[in-house]
């Protein structure tokens, strides 16, 4: 009797674990972003930010996820004095614009209406530095999406 | 009995969630670099300056001019912006140059001469100026006599920092 409970529970945990595991998943077409090089500026002005498009991303939805949305984050906070901002496009949901990131997750994309279909989105950023930030020398941030309920 | 079960399950719930969040996330490096950035300029082209009168008694009158502005960038740490002209004033005569200085720099009234330049702005450090008022000074001494229209071409210098 105890190992009939113990397999349907597990089987049942399992069943409903996969729904979650498949439920919704998010893609870069790139795992990298790019090289983003501030190297000049208008005098009496910050130096000038430099904006790249960097790829694509793609997720995949089914019907019954319930209402989506894609946030992202950094794996760190950017130096004192510059900011990384986010720009996706979707063809679905509502669009919140450019995002300056942070370790925080800020919302990308919310309203993301159930559907199972795959789309496909663009991603840009912008690196931007005040004089205050000084001279950096190369340095790294991952970014994470994630696309969830 | 309930206890053990209860374990059992929160192991796996949790198996599952982390299998769940790691489905719905991707991540993407993004690289960044910072140059070294040393930008400056000075908006007018031509100023002139005329002496024409004095107190009795005295030198002529020197006149001033402050209608050029400059700006400056820079990401480094003390830089300086420096000035001279190709050739030196006449006897008796001197052209005087002061820009006033961004935040946490320090500015010098200079005269300028030929070879080394003057400097005039120092100490500029991770800051951005604009519209900085270029005030030049034009003197001379009565010694110095009557001069004909004369120009002096001011180069100004901006030596980067570290």
């Amino acid at each position: 009797m105890k190992s009939v409970m113990r397999c349907l529970l597990t089987t049942a945990l399992l069943l409903f674990g996969s729904r979650a595991v498949v439920a919704q998943t998010i893609t870069f077409t790139n795992g990298s972003g790019g090289t983003f090089t501030i190297a000049s500026a208008v005098a009496g002005s910050n130096p000038t930010t430099v904006s790249n498009g960097a790829g694509n991303f793609t997720t995949s939805t089914k019907k019954g996820d319930g209402i989506l949305r894609i946030r992202a984050q950094l794996d760190q906070a950017m130096p004192a004095n510059t900011t990384l901002t986010l720009t996706l496009t979707y063809p679905a949901g509502t669009n919140q614009g450019a995002q300056v990131l942070g370790i925080a997750p800020v919302d990308m994309i919310v309203s993301i209406p159930s559907a199972s279909t795959t789309r496909t989105g663009t991603v840009s950023y912008s690196f931007a530095a005040t004089a205050s930030a000084g001279v950096l020398a190369p340095f790294q941030r991952t970014v994470t999406l994630t696309i969830v309920p | 009995m309930i206890a053990k079960y209860a374990g059992r399950t929160a192991a796996v719930l949790s198996l599952v969630a982390g299998l769940a969040a790691a489905a719905g996330a991707q991540t993407q490096t993004v690289n960044f670099e910072v140059k070294p950035i040393n930008q400056f300029s000075i908006t007018s082209t031509a100023v002139t300056l005329t002496i024409t009168t004095a107190t009795a008694g005295s030198d002529p009158t020197p006149v001033t001019d402050a209608t050029s502005v400059w700006a400056v960038t820079t990401n480094q740490t003390n830089a300086k912006i420096s000035a001279n002209i190709p050739t030196d004033m006449p006897a008796g005569v001197t052209l005087g140059v002061q820009l006033a200085a961004p935040a946490g720099a320090t500015s010098t009234a200079k005269n300028l001469a030929s070879g080394a330049a003057q400097d005039l702005v120092t100490g500029l450090t991770k800051v951005k100026g604009n519209a900085l008022t270029v005030t030049y000074t034009l003197s001379a001494t009565a010694a110095a006599g009557v001069i004909a229209a004369d120009s002096r071409v001011v180069t100004y210098t901006m030596t980067p920092g570290t």
